[in-house]
């Protein structure tokens, strides 16, 4: 009776956030599902079961290189902020001995969120526009004698924009993996007789793993799923996932836009799941 | 679905004739080479496509039975064209919103592309030379209207109604015009507009004094005279009209194919 009615409590605290979950997402994500099989025209939904929308998204070449391109920025970006990321990180965490200053620089780090993502983003552009601040010095320096075109609208100005905008999602997991270390492992490291670069190999960066991990799932969930930046960036030139269900949107072609956003989910959860089995996050927490 | 036509425009390409040094005179001109890299078109499927079909037709690339409602084939081929030409490298960007047009033309990055009659403006009260280029093909048309929804009744449907009558009783008409649209109702937008705005929007003349955006800023000096000419000149010379096609799925489908080559 006792473990009942425990039990049964424990029901009744978990209900809130059940109830949350159950309205805000489980209920919209299954919309999203249903209407991925409705049928269109231009201006209207028509509720149906076809199965047109998939086979059309699933079946275009123009899907596969989109998602080639998505996960082309993806991989770009997962692979620099994890650089610069760790980098800064490990900088934070063992380079500055002082408590206070590893607040200031790592509240230093999170000034620019203090502006909107889109400002931030945007601010590159007149930078490096073909009359942009870097051209105009690069062509005063003489450094180069016609503006360089590939700065601005391109691959490139996107995956800049986007490790500029992502890489303190790094910053703060692998910081903060890093900080729970102990550092007589390290002293033992350095006791055994270990260099700079093997205590870096063998201890710091697989008890950072967890941090990585969820770094790496923040980078890769928010660039997969990313319009905006894509549509900025390139100049409208180039596709994401994203922006093709942002358009499909525009056009009120919703089944069409709800079928891309289930392939969208299923894909990135693959992904999340393919990092989860290499690094168990829940034992770290 | 049914509409009362509220705005309606005759639409070209801009240039920055300050960064051509020759007289553009077809929509063919969007795919010069000689402008690779500095071009732009808009990317909204259903008006870039009349776009598009514009250009292919100047060239001689393609013929259309009719532009506003387009086969399947004649959609294809407009399609591959501009597929070449991206992978060419002839576009700078591509643009969804006004700002961004507007913004394309005023840095330099794009010196020819499509635009809308108020961007033009606003490019130019800038300070920098932008001009809304009348071509030898004509212009690409465009409507717009309000509609009724059907669940209106009663009090709702009387201010739906009202609404709509002020709509077209003038102001809005008049600040439409001096946007460079033209009202649907231009009689009522007459009376709220001055004889030299009439004049220089509508009739083709010189502007006598200056004149002035519908917030009040000066769009134009004393003498301009509006690109294209009077309302008779620019609407006169009509090539086609956006519409919803028959083929319209495809034809969105086969645009997102030439934004994602």
């Amino acid at each position: 009776m006792a473990s009942d009615t425990s039990k049964r409590s424990s029901y009744f605290l978990i209900s809130p956030m059940a109830l949350i979950f159950a309205v805000f997402l489980v209920i919209p994500l299954l919309t999203i599902v249903v209407v991925s099989f409705w049928d269109y025209d231009e201006y209207r939904i028509l509720p149906d079961f076809i199965l047109e929308n998939y086979k059309y998204l699933l079946g275009s070449s123009v899907t596969w290189s989109i998602y080639l391109n998505t996960l082309k920025y993806a991989v770009l970006t997962w692979v620099f902020t994890l650089l610069i990321g760790f980098t800064v990180a490990y900088f934070l965490a063992f380079h500055v001995r002082s408590l206070t200053w590893q607040i200031v620089l790592f509240m230093l780090c999170t000034i620019p969120f203090w502006t909107s993502n889109i400002i931030r983003m945007i601010s590159w552009i007149p930078f490096l526009g073909r009359n942009g601040l870097l051209n105009s010095a690069l062509i005063n320096l003489g450094i180069v004698d016609q503006p360089l075109e590939f700065l601005l609208f391109s691959d490139f100005a996107v995956v800049l924009a986007d490790v500029h905008l992502y890489t303190l999602f790094m910053v703060v997991p692998i910081f903060n993996s890093m900080m729970r270390i102990d550092r007589s492992l390290i002293e033992a490291a350095r006791d055994a007789g270990a260099s700079g670069f093997e205590t870096l190999k063998s201890v710091i960066v697989p008890l950072s793993k967890p941090g990585i991990a969820i770094g790496s799932i923040f980078v890769i969930t928010v660039v997969m799923g990313d319009f905006i930046t894509v549509r900025l960036m390139s100049g409208g030139q180039s596709a994401s996932v994203g922006l093709q269900i942002s358009n499909e949107i525009g056009l009120l072609q919703y089944p069409a836009a709800a079928a891309s956003a289930v392939v969208l989910l299923i894909t990135v959860l693959l992904i999340v799941t393919a990092l989860l089995r290499l690094v168990d996050i829940r034992k770290e927490l | 679905m049914t509409l009362i036509p509220t705005i309606y425009n005759a639409d070209t390409l801009g240039i920055r004739p300050d960064l051509i040094d020759r007289e553009i005179t077809s929509w063919a001109d969007l795919l010069d080479p000689a402008f690779k890299g500095k071009a732009s078109i808009l990317n909204i499927p259903s008006i870039g496509i009349m776009d598009a079909a514009m250009v292919c037709e100047a060239m001689g690339e393609v013929t259309y039975g009719d532009k506003g409602n387009m086969t399947q084939e004649e959609i294809d081929k407009t399609i591959a064209v501009m597929i070449d030409a991206k992978k060419a490298g002839q576009f700078r960007a591509f643009w969804k919103s006004f700002d961004e047009s507007v913004n394309l033309m005023a840095s330099g990055e794009v010196v020819i592309q499509s635009m809308w009659s108020p961007a033009v403006a606003a490019v130019r009260s800038k300070g920098i030379a932008c001009k809304y280029q009348p071509l030898k093909e004509g212009y690409r048309a465009w409507g717009g209207g309000i509609g009724l929804a059907k669940h209106l009744s009663g009090l709702e449907l009387e201010a739906a109604y009202e609404y709509i009558d002020w709509y077209l009783s003038g102001w809005v008409g008049a600040y439409l015009n001096r946007q460079g649209y033209y009202s649907a109702a231009p009689e009522t937008a007459k009376k709220f507009m001055s004889e030299d705005e009439w004049g220089f929007w509508m009739e083709g003349k010189a502007a006598e004094g200056d004149i002035l955006s519908p917030d009040g800023k000066v769009m134009e000096k004393a003498g301009a005279v509006r690109d294209g000419g009077s309302y008779e000149e620019r609407m006169g010379s009509v090539a086609c009209w956006n519409s919803v096609m028959d083929e319209n799925k495809h034809m969105v489908r086969k645009w997102n194919e030439f934004i994602a080559a």
